[in-house]
């Protein structure tokens, strides 16, 4: 039951992970005190690397190395279109689809008053002098459709239109091949609100 | 709707059973604490898809099993439909429908419909406005996937607003996002005082004859919505005019929100009243006339739901047969053996009449196994 101090120490570091409880944390653990010690050197290295380098991108707030992150010093990307994103992994996830070619501008978080996030601890002020300094044509707002998401969204969309900019939100609904019957009442709610002409 | 079979294994006592029920009358006979009422929560988890009894649903499966299995083969529309739940003891859920993985369970809810009564439904007459809109809320839900969303979405929305309302009271925050919190309130808040006017109404007429039924014409019943807004009669009539009404009562009572840091207009302090002969049932009813309301609100809702997907739901009744006089036992025989599947559990059979008995299947449930009695 009593593991020896180190040991003991490191299954504490690992139980402070997000997902990670105290029965995986001793698992990981021990798995880890088994490698190969050169394995063991370099995933220390790697996260003190990804650590010290890591940085955000001074105009999107996405992760990067550079003062400018890849997709924000590529020339080829439209810059008057900037899509609103609530984290990094949105960017990641929408740049998957090969389709989008603008810019992105990540928030890091949605307000949400139960958990002490106020506007004034998302990335916005940064967002509105973004927006009155490169007038973009149209900002696409693809916060998630949930409360915070949707409350996000319209405080956004009220902080930008007085600047006159064209602010449109992502549509929500029906998976590809999806089925009515099946799809849920609110799924089909947003995908019927979203609809578009033909 | 009718329950051809019902299969479980790992289920609360039973590490495995089956029943095949009968179309009408199904009764479960045992001592207590023998799992009569765990058979009444399988058919229910599978309809609403949560525990019918405040329990967290880790407590469903058996003590010490890995894994527990619902499995119900019903008929509906003419159609039958097999139903399967797995709930692992680490939390994953698996629903199949006829052997196809679902990937939206929430449009399932209720697919399988059961109004269950229990010793319970007391403090519907005799309890907390809560306790009421709970009722409203479970089961307007299983009528309705869209309701049951913006329930979940109005509780947070309510959470977010009273938390901003606290910090700006403390000093933390601005109130610079409160029209949009505001405007998320207003958009589900609309949609549940909608909803539940509607379901009140609905069950507001059909309670009247139920409960002139039970009584013998002796007494009428009625309900009354009293929504949680300033306004008097009468309430309005679409979504809209609730957003607009839920709206105003917000930027009037916005001074005294600030003050007391909560929010105090909404569905959340919805209540309904209801009336015996015209009189408060809460504070002026007998308990016996008070137990009577329940059942006839209970019934009302089996008849709702037949209204509503054409056919009459399962009934469950746990507990509360042998509490009734001998006279609403009969009234509710009566009521409900012609077309609905019934299963009422009970400690002996002093309860029922010959005529009841001959036709209605009987279960032995003794320590988790339960056996049809020929």
């Amino acid at each position: 039951m009593l593991f020896p101090p180190a040991l003991r120490q490191l299954m504490q570091q690992l139980e402070r992970l997000p997902g990670v409880g105290a029965r995986s944390a001793q698992r990981l653990a021990l798995y880890l005190i088994r490698r190969p010690e050169e394995e063991t050197r370099r995933l220390a290295e790697s996260l003190i690397l990804a650590r010290e380098r890591t940085r955000l991108c001074q105009r999107c707030f996405f992760l990067s190395e550079a003062e400018l992150c890849e997709l924000c010093s590529d020339p080829s990307r439209e810059s008057e279109v900037i899509c609103v994103v609530a984290d990094p992994r949105d960017v990641v996830a929408l740049e998957r689809l090969e389709q989008y070619r603008g810019l992105y501008h990540v928030l890091h978080g949605l307000i949400s008053p139960a958990e002490g996030v106020q506007p004034e601890d998302l990335r916005l002020r940064e967002l509105v002098e973004r927006v009155r300094a490169e007038t973009p044509r149209e900002v696409i707002l693809a916060t998630p459709a949930n409360v915070e998401g949707d409350a996000t969204a319209l405080y956004i969309a009220r902080l930008l239109k007085s600047m006159g900019v064209r602010v449109t939100r992502i549509a929500y609904g029906m998976p590809v091949g999806g089925e009515l019957d099946y799809a849920d009442a609110a799924t089909l709610g947003y995908a019927l609100s979203g609809r578009q002409e033909m | 709707m009718q329950l051809h079979a019902l299969r479980l294994s790992g289920f609360r006592n039973y590490t495995r059973a089956h029943i095949e029920p009968s179309p009408r009358v199904n009764i479960l006979l045992g001592e207590n604490a023998q799992g009569k009422t765990n058979l009444l929560e399988a058919i229910y988890y599978l309809s609403a898809f949560r525990p019918l009894r405040p329990v967290r649903e880790a407590d469903l499966i058996q003590w010490g099993a890995q894994e527990m299995r619902l499995t119900a083969q019903y008929e509906t529309d003419g159609l039958t439909d097999e139903l399967q739940i797995r709930l692992h003891a680490q939390g994953k859920r698996v629903i199949t429908l006829n052997e196809q993985p679902v990937a939206r369970p929430s449009a399932l809810v209720g697919r399988l419909s059961v109004v269950c009564f229990t010793a319970n439904d007391l403090t519907l007459i005799r309890g907390e406005p809560a306790d009421r809109r709970r009722f409203l809320d479970t089961e307007i839900s299983l009528l309705s996937p869209r309701y049951a969303h913006a329930v979940a979405h109005y509780r947070r929305a309510l959470e977010q607003r009273n938390n901003l309302l606290r910090a700006y009271l403390e000093g933390a925050a601005s109130l610079e996002s409160l029209p949009e919190w505001n405007a998320q309130l207003v958009k589900y808040g609309a949609r549940l005082f909608q909803a539940r006017r509607q379901f009140l109404e609905r069950l507001n007429t059909l309670a009247e004859t139920t409960h002139r039924a039970l009584t013998r014409r002796a007494e009428s019943l009625q309900l009354q919505y009293q929504p949680g807004l300033p306004v008097r009669a009468p309430l309005p009539e679409k979504e809209e005019d609730w957003a607009d009404a839920l709206m105003s009562a917000l930027h009037q009572s916005a001074g005294e929100e600030l003050r007391r840091a909560t929010t105090l207009y909404g569905p959340h302090r919805d209540d309904f009243q209801i009336l015996v002969q015209g009189y408060e049932a809460r504070l002026f009813a007998s308990q016996g006339q008070q137990r009577t309301c329940a059942l006839s609100l209970r019934l009302s809702e089996v008849a709702l739901v037949e209204s509503i997907r054409h056919a009459p739901p399962i009934v469950l009744l746990d507990d509360v047969f042998s509490d009734l006089d001998p006279a609403r036992r009969q009234s509710l025989v009566a009521y409900l053996t012609p077309r609905t599947q019934t299963f009422i559990t009970c400690t002996d059979l002093s309860a029922f009449d010959e005529a009841t008995l001959r036709d209605a299947a009987q279960f032995e449930v003794r320590e988790g196994t339960v056996s049809r009695h020929a």
